[in-house]
Order: C-alpha cells, then sequence, then structure tokens
C-alpha cells in the first residue's frame, strides 16, 4: 500500500474512529436487513428471518470487532486501548505505583548519570582525528619508574620505527604569566613542531608552529587554548601578535586553538619545545625530563605490533648505545588508556556497582508485579475465558510495565541532573573529560533504554506467570493462591537480590578497608600543622636559576619572623605532588650491575627542612653551616638508599655522584653523605617510600621550589601571609599551591575516596531494596498461610513453634543469598584489585562484616512478618474460610 | 480469511478470498450480500463466504486501493453498501488470475506426473 494512503487510512481510523464505526455498524446491519429480506422471500416468517440472519451473520458485534482487527492501525488502536487501562490500573494502586516508580527512578537516574560520567571520560573517544591510532610512550627504567623520553632517544626512533606515520614530543610545564599585580601560574605545554598537526587539530585562529620555528634559539612563540583566551584575553579578536610576558620572556601569540581541546590536557598554553629546553638535554640521552611522546600509528597498523616493533627499535639502541639504554626501554600505552590512569578502575567498578543496583531494581519490581499479579488473576482469567488472546494479555503485561519504567525515567532525568550538578562540584579536575557533563541526547536515549529494557526484564516473570495459569481453574476456585512455583520465583529473586546487594557492600567495605589503611600510612614525617606555598623561580631551561637560593634564604628570613610559625624550610619537590626528580646514582667502592638501575630520588632542601618536618635523624648529623658553602658537597641520604648499598654498615662518610652510574665519571662532584634520615612517603600514600637523598638549595639552582611552613596554629589561617612575605622577599615570582599538606594528602586520594563514598551509597540503596523485597515478600507468605497458621495454631502449636517456622524459611533465603552474594563479591573483588591497597581482595573482616549486616538487616525484614504472623488469632483465621 | 474448522468446507489458500471478491466485482458494483451470493454462485456453492470474512476483507481490500465503496439502494429500495473495483483492484485482479493460473497449473502438472 502506497504511504500516503496508508497514513491516511491509520489517521482516519484513529481520527474519525466514530464515524468509520458508525459506517460499520451501518453496514453490517443493513447486511442483516438484506439476508431477512431474502429468507422472508422464501416464505419463512420475519422473526424468524431476522433470527436466522443474526446466525449466519455470527453477530453483529463479532463482525464489526473482526473488521476493526482487520483495519490499518489496528494494532495502534490496541496498544491505545491498552495504555488507557494500564494508566487507569496504575492509578487505581496509588501506593504500588509511587513504590515502583521511585524505586526505577533511583535504579535508572543512577545508572543514566554513571553512563553519562563515563560517557564524558571513558567511552567518548578524544576530540582528536583518529584517536584510536594514538599512541603514548615514554622510556621505563628496569624497576617501572618513568621520567619520559631523551631527546636524542626520540629522534633515533622518528627514524627507526617503521609502525607510525609520524611522532610528536610534549613537555607540560607550568609557567609564570606577568600581568597587573603578582605574576600568575598558568599550565603550558612545550611541544614538537608536528604535535597538533599529528593529533589533528587546526586553529581557530592564526596558525601553529613551523618546523623552522621549533630550533634552538627560534622565536618565542605561543599557541593559547580557547578557554585561556576567552579568560585572559575575553576572546578578544586582535590576540594574533600580542606578547605575553612567560617566565619573563615576551613570546608573540600566533595562534588559538579551538574549544575544549586545551581543557582535555588542562593546558592554557602551547609553545616550542626545542628553543625552552635546557641544552643539556637536547644531546644526552641520559637525561629524560618529562618529554613524552605521542605517535600515530599508520592506518591497520594495531598497538600489538606498535609495541613490538618499538621493542626491535629499544633493542637496536641498547645495543648502539649499551651505556645508558640498556636500563631503559619504549613503554607505550593507547593515549585514551594513558591519560585516564587510574581513574578508568573507578569508572568500570561504580559502572558495575550502579548495574547491580538496576539489576536489583528489578528484582525487587518482579517481586511487586508477581505479587499484584496473583491479587489480579481472576481479572485475567475473565479476560481470557471471554475470548483475550494469551497475545493480548501478554500485551498488556507488558505495557504496564512499560508505562512505570518510563514514568521512572522520566523521573530519573531528574535524579541524572542533580546527579550530574554534585559530580561537577567534586570530581577532579585532572579528569581528561571528552565532552563537558550535561543532559543531552546520548544521555536521554540511554534513560529510555534502561527503562524499556528494565519493563522486559522485570515484566518477564509476571508475564510467564500469567501465561501458565488456567483460567478455569481460578474462576473456579473462590479465594486462588499461589502455586508452590511461584514461591520459587519470589525465593530466586530475594537470593539474586540479597547476593547483589552483599556483592556491592562488599566492594564498599574494600574502598572503606583501603582508605583507612591509607590514612594511617605513616607518610614518615608530622603531616598536621604543616603549610606549603610553591614558587617559579626561572624558566625550566636553567635562566634565572640561581635566584632560588636567594629567595630561599630570604623568604624564610621573613615566614620565620611570622607570628604563629615555629619554623620553615624550602623545598624541592614538595611531598604530595608529582615526584619527578629521579637521577642516576653511582656509589662510591660499589660496581653498577647491567641488570640494575642504580637511581634514586633527590630532594632539594634548605638546612632546616628535617627539623621543619620532623623527619628523624638516623645516623650522623642533618646539615650545618659549614655544608652550605659552595665547594662543600654535603648529603643526607634516607634508610631505603643506606640499606641498600651499605647493609649492616654505617654510609656516613662515603661518597656518591648524582647523575651517572659511574663513580669514576670525574666530571660530577662526589658527594659526602654526612647523615641518614627515615624515609619518607611522599609520592603517594600507596606507593611505598621511595629511596631518597637529600642535597642543599645553594648548592642545586632549581626553577621551582616550595617553602613548608610548621605552624603553632591552624595553617590555613597563614596562607595570606606566607604568600605576602615571599612576595614581599620578590615580586616577580608567582606562588602557587599554597595549601596544607593535609589536603594534598587528601586530594591525591580523591578519585578513591569519591568512589568510596559512591559505593558505600550504592551499597546503601542497595541493602535498602533487598530489605524491601524481603520484607515484602516474606509479609506476602504470612499473609498466604495465615488459614495454615491458624490451623496449627488451633492444634496446639505454640508462638514459638509459628515463628520458627516463618524463620527458618527467611533465614534459608538468606543463607542461600549471602552464599550467591560470596560468589558474586569474588568476582568484584577481582575488578577491584588495582585499586586496593593493604587489603586483599577477599579480605576476611570484610566479607564478615558485609554477611553480618546483610543478614542482621535480612532477619529483621523476616521478624516482623513472623511477629505478624504469631498473632494471627486461629478463630478469625478460620472462619475466612 | 479466517478458516472455519467446524466447517468441512474446501480451505482457501491465503489470497483466494481477495481474488474471488475481485473477480465478482469485475462486472459491475455490489453490497456485501451480493458479493457473498455471487461467490456462491460462481463457484457452484463450492465457497460460503462468512460476513465475519467478508467485511474484514472488504474493508481491509479498500485500505489497499483496490476497492471503493459508497452508499446506495438495494434491489428493494434498502439503503447498502455497493463496492466497485478501482484501477488498482483491476491490475490486482489480473495478477491474482495469472498468478493462480500458473499455480494451478503447476499443480495439475504435479498430480499427473506421479
Amino acid at each position: 500500500m502506497p504511504i500516503i494512503s496508508r497514513i491516511t487510512n491509520y489517521l482516519r481510523n484513529i481520527l474519525a474512529r466514530e464515524k468509520t464505526d458508525r459506517d460499520l455498524d451501518n453496514e453490517v446491519r443493513s447486511y442483516s436487513d438484506l439476508l431477512a429480506q431474502a429468507k422472508m422471500r422464501e416464505g419463512i416468517s420475519p422473526q424468524e428471518a431476522r433470527r436466522t440472519a443474526i446466525l449466519e451473520l455470527g453477530g453483529i458485534e463479532q463482525v464489526k470487532e473482526q473488521v476493526r482487527e482487520a483495519r490499518a492501525g489496528a494494532w495502534l488502536d490496541s496498544l491505545l486501548q491498552d495504555l488507557r487501562y494500564a494508566t487507569r490500573m496504575l492509578r487505581k494502586n496509588p501506593a504500588f505505583t509511587a513504590i515502583a516508580v521511585l524505586t526505577l527512578a533511583l535504579g535508572i537516574g543512577a545508572n543514566t548519570a554513571m553512563f553519562t560520567l563515563a560517557d564524558s571520560i571513558l567511552l567518548r573517544p578524544l576530540p582528536y582525528r583518529s584517536p584510536h591510532q594514538l599512541v603514548w610512550i615514554t622510556e621505563e627504567s628496569s624497576n617501572g619508574d618513568s621520567t619520559g623520553v631523551s631527546w636524542p632517544n626520540f629522534q633515533d626512533w622518528k627514524r627507526l620505527n617503521t609502525v607510525f606515520s609520524g611522532m610528536a614530543g610534549y613537555r607540560d610545564a607550568r609557567m609564570s604569566l606577568a600581568g597587573n599585580g603578582y605574576p600568575s601560574l598558568i599550565d603550558g605545554r612545550y611541544v614538537t613542531a608536528n604535535y597538533f598537526e599529528l593529533i589533528g587539530i587546526s586553529p581557530i585562529l592564526g596558525r601553529v608552529f613551523q618546523p623552522d620555528e621549533n630550533v634552538e634559539g627560534g622565536p618565542e612563540v605561543a599557541i593559547l587554548s580557547y578557554e585561556f583566551w576567552q579568560r585572559q584575553f575575553g576572546g578578544s579578536p586582535t590576540i594574533l601578535g600580542q606578547t605575553l610576558r612567560l617566565d619573563n620572556h615576551a613570546f608573540t601569540v600566533i595562534g588559538v586553538m579551538p574549544r575544549g581541546f586545551g581543557a582535555v590536557t588542562q593546558t592554557a598554553l602551547w609553545a616550542p619545545f626545542e628553543q625552552n629546553v635546557p641544552k643539556p638535554y637536547l644531546t644526552s640521552r641520559q637525561y629524560a625530563w618529562l618529554f613524552y611522546v605521542v605517535g600515530r600509528a599508520k592506518p591497520g597498523i594495531s598497538l600489538a605490533q606498535v609495541q613490538l616493533d618499538m621493542q626491535r627499535v629499544g633493542q637496536l639502541l641498547a645495543q648502539q648505545y649499551p651505556d645508558v639504554d640498556t636500563m631503559s626501554r619504549p613503554f607505550l600505552k593507547d593515549l585514551h588508556r594513558y591519560m585516564l590512569g587510574e581513574n578508568r578502575a573507578f569508572l568500570i567498578l561504580l559502572m558495575t556497582a550502579v548495574a547491580l543496583l538496576l539489576a536489583i531494581t528489578c528484582a525487587n519490581l518482579t517481586g511487586l508485579l508477581l505479587v499484584r499479579m496473583t491479587a489480579r488473576q481472576r481479572e485475567f482469567s475473565l479476560r481470557r475465558a471471554l475470548g483475550a488472546s494469551k497475545q493480548k494479555i501478554l500485551q498488556q503485561i507488558f505495557i504496564e510495565g512499560l508505562l512505570l519504567a518510563l514514568a521512572g525515567g522520566l523521573l530519573a532525568t531528574f535524579v541524572v541532573w542533580a546527579a550530574i550538578r554534585f559530580a561537577a562540584a567534586v570530581l577532579p579536575k585532572t579528569l581528561p573529560m571528552s565532552a563537558p557533563l550535561t543532559i543531552d541526547a546520548r544521555t536521554l536515549l540511554f534513560t529510555f533504554a534502561a527503562a524499556v529494557l528494565s519493563s522486559f526484564v522485570f515484566g518477564f516473570a509476571p508475564a510467564r506467570l500469567a501465561m501458565r495459569t488456567n483460567p478455569q481453574v481460578v474462576l473456579r476456585s473462590s479465594s486462588y493462591r499461589v502455586r508452590g512455583s511461584n514461591h520459587r520465583v519470589h525465593a530466586g529473586l530475594i537470593v539474586c537480590e540479597i547476593g547483589l546487594a552483599m556483592a556491592v557492600l562488599v566492594g564498599a567495605g574494600l574502598l572503606v578497608r583501603t582508605m583507612i589503611v591509607l590514612l594511617k600510612t605513616k607518610v614518615g614525617f608530622d603531616s598536621t600543622h604543616l603549610l606549603t606555598a610553591s614558587v617559579i623561580v626561572g624558566r625550566p631551561d636553567g635562566t634565572g636559576t640561581p635566584l632560588s637560593a636567594r629567595l630561599a634564604q630570604e623568604g624564610l628570613e621573613r615566614i620565620k619572623r611570622l607570628p604563629g610559625v615555629d619554623s620553615a624550610a624550602v623545598v624541592f619537590p614538595v611531598p604530595f605532588t608529582p615526584q619527578i626528580d629521579e637521577v642516576w646514582l653511582a656509589v662510591e667502592g660499589h660496581v653498577p650491575q647491567p641488570s640494575i638501575e642504580q637511581i634514586t630520588y633527590v630532594s632539594v632542601i634548605s638546612s632546616d627542612y628535617f627539623e621543619t618536618m620532623k623527619i628523624p635523624l638516623l645516623q650522623g648529623r642533618s646539615f650545618q653551616k659549614q655544608d652550605e658553602s659552595p665547594d662543600s658537597h654535603s648529603v643526607l641520604i634516607d634508610e631505603g638508599l643506606a640499606r641498600q648499598y651499605w647493609p649492616g654498615q654505617s654510609p656516613v662518610g662515603r661518597s656518591i655522584k648524582f647523575g651517572t652510574q659511574d663513580f669514576s665519571d670525574a666530571s660530577l662532584p662526589a658527594y659526602t653523605i654526612v647523615g641518614v634520615v627515615a624515609p619518607v612517603r611522599a609520592g603517594s600514600l600507596d606507593v611505598e617510600p621511595e629511596l631518597r637523598a637529600y642535597t642543599l638549595v645553594n648548592q642545586t639552582p632549581l626553577s621551582s621550589m616550595s617553602f613548608v611552613v610548621r605552624t603553632k596554629i591552624d595553617p590555613q589561617t597563614l596562607a595570606r601571609s606566607v604568600q605576602n612575605e615571599i612576595h614581599a622577599a620578590n615580586s616577580t615570582v608567582p606562588v602557587f599551591n599554597v595549601t596544607t599538606i593535609e589536603e594534598s594528602i587528601q586530594s591525591s586520594q580523591a578519585p578513591r575516596r569519591l568512589a568510596m563514598l559512591l559505593l558505600l551509597a550504592f551499597s546503601l540503596a542497595a541493602l535498602l531494596l533487598a530489605t524491601m523485597g524481603l520484607y515484602g515478600v516474606m509479609s506476602y507468605l504470612v499473609a498466604q498461610r495465615t488459614n495454615e497458621i491458624g490451623i496449627r495454631m488451633a492444634l496446639g502449636a505454640e508462638a514459638r513453634d509459628i515463628l520458627t517456622l516463618i524463620l527458618r524459611y527467611g533465614t534459608a533465603l538468606i543463607v542461600a543469598g549471602t552464599a550467591a552474594g560470596f560468589i558474586a563479591s569474588i568476582a568484584l573483588a577481582q575488578l577491584m584489585r588495582s585499586i586496593l591497597y593493604g587489603v586483599k581482595p577477599l579480605d576476611p573482616a570484610t566479607l564478615v562484616g558485609s554477611v553480618a549486616i546483610i543478614s542482621s538487616v535480612a532477619l529483621l525484614a523476616c521478624y516482623i512478618p513472623a511477629r505478624r504472623a504469631i498473632r494471627v488469632d486461629p478463630m478469625v483465621a478460620l472462619r475466612y474460610e | 480469511m479466517t478458516p472455519d474448522p467446524n466447517n468441512d468446507q474446501t480451505n482457501l489458500l491465503q489470497g483466494t478470498l481477495d481474488m474471488m471478491i475481485l473477480k465478482s466485482l469485475a462486472l459491475d458494483q455490489m453490497h456485501g450480500l451480493g458479493i457473498s451470493r455471487r461467490i456462491e454462485q460462481i463457484t457452484k456453492g463450492t465457497f460460503q463466504v462468512k460476513p465475519g470474512s467478508l467485511f474484514p476483507a472488504l474493508h481491509r481490500m479498500e485500505e489497499e486501493g483496490w476497492l471503493v465503496s459508497s452508499w446506495g439502494e438495494s434491489e428493494n429500495n434498502r439503503r447498502a453498501k455497493y463496492y466497485r473495483l478501482t484501477k488498482a483492484g483491476r491490475r490486482q485482479l489480473e495478477s491474482e488470475t495469472e498468478r493462480w493460473g500458473r499455480i494451478s497449473l503447476a499443480i495439475a502438472r504435479a498430480l499427473e506426473a506421479s
């Protein structure tokens, strides 16, 4: 049928229904009249003729119904009819409807919110051209550490590889931006000239760097991110050609990148790498200097192939430069995966948890609907007896479910809206979001899909029940009872719910235990009452760094004079910021083994650092005045380093060199160990203390450093005055990250804490839902067995016996549920392995605790209906029959 | 058409009723009773079309655009709804006839062969 006439038919059948119906009625009646007339002509009496005519016709209404069903859009018509009926049914049971819609709204809402979050972070590809081809590459040392790729190695990789269509490099750096008043700090990225082209992004204004620009001594040019351009320059269209003072150098703006591009990496500005890198880094193979590489794999080349080829290149270089390149090898990761870091594991865990929550929601609703279905068996049986087809009844049941789910989905949109606003406030800012968190078409589509899918899931069991029911049996008995098999479905649902709730609870418990372990972790110094403030002293290329010692001295003098300050010191890098100060170590009298790389972290400090941080001195002495002279090379090492190279001996008086593994290298000064201090956790709570050496700030020029201030009072109250004192000592340096160490420690655990809180919330919801489900089923069971209980009591059963009878059933469900939960927990815990710390995935305490919580709450849910059972009055119960 | 299990009558193939209706309307317009009478007559009583099959088929075919209907006076001054073929209906009748011819020929051959 042509589409136009099909549509007109649909419209006529729906809109002009009454007229078409009247028309049909007339037509069928006229047929019957004509038939009767014909019969009368054969000599049959008018009355008899009319009767036989209708008989032969098969009933006027029946014929009309048959025509209606044959019409175009008949399905739509019956759908509308079912929809109207379903609405009426749901309105008639407001309590049931409200509970169902609310649970669904929470279940679907939590899932959609999680989906939206995961979508903008995890699922959506990076906003780059063919992002799946992009590979992140660094060099990894034998102990798994990585501080980037050396420039000469990068050049060789480009030459030797056969799998990349291009390779670009970058280094993130904080830059000091001069403006009105004190300089501010911005996140910049030094890149090779082909970086933008490789990633596949063109500027919206101006141009990208040219290869002949990216050379040593090339022009100082910069490209701005859209966000920075808007924030700093109000989106001025005349920005090109203007100059910015960055790290006290004038940079000319040559381009602006499109919106969102900088946001993914939190970059405000890009500058050429080659002219902003200290010279030694461009020639030495041993310095990596946080320079990382992004490669674009040729079309059709897989990550595994890339890996294999880079391994070959690494081996080639190791043969060519055995002294430096044997120690490290290329290490590759999918770029998106690298950018996600550990957030990926958290997101996957949380998505699993909300999916379980939705499963519990569906199980709960199935239970609710089954109970209702039992109550409505007479209704369905009557309709079946009156000729409604099985299909019609099924359609009816699913439409009621769909209506519930859609209402729940609609309400869920509000849940999502609230959740997204909450998430935007609490999410770590470092997540690489490819799209802003908003409710968009994808979100709505997901909500809709989740609603439809769940309606089918929870509609299945009730539909099956309705199909299996024999209308004759139902209609014959006065009070129809659920059959045993239905109990089994209920029991199965409850077991699943308890099991899933327990898995989520165990997940939350494991994270809570991890957090407790982490918060109890000894960092090796007294982290309370410590304020830190970081400064950028010079450019990373080394110019301006002699300033650092002077600023340290003047700044410290001023800060120490502040009231409320106990002591103060200078350190680079400050604990609980990225620890990037890894260097090679040469030990006097120690021949390096080729397989083990000798490396240590080096902290550059002022002499009062250990006293300020309260890091205990274990052997020898701390730094003293005499160590500060430029020709004295004193060093303190931590216990880990001492134990590694001088086991059972005192390292005091021995010598070490940094930046080489060969102690005979005469170009580098030897440092004399004057003391040993206790180890400190500076990188992260969940990483064992690094090996570390400490040198003095007046012997090592720094481009950036931090003041640490031990206060007598709440450190936050001194934040402003410390900042002022640093600026008073030097007004040209930007001061940033003025915060307490405690806060840095906390924020280093922010993703884990957030995951823990969310998982706790989910497990609470899961527990609540499972308990509600169990309570419902037990109440129902008691109501069903009122008669039986009455008879038992009349025959002399005690209240205790009845209680035991009911509780025995409940306990069996709980035991089966926790057993199922145990298995589910094992699976979930495996998923969490990478984010747990100090607690095993099968932590007995967590398991036992979860079982205890689940069982006690569930028992309570059984006990209340059981109490109701023993109050049954046998007389009343039996009179019902 | 819904086959009537209680009737011993030939179980018509799907689409055959449509063809019969089209054929009976080939000469002139007719009302429902007329159509069922005509089919009975031309098949010599082999096919008796019940209203429960006839009317749904008529309405479906009207929606397909093969038939148009209009109210008119019957032979003895009764109001009745008359159906007549459209151009599309005629085309449909031709193709149905041709198809049926092919099928019956094929079946006849198959039966002779054995």
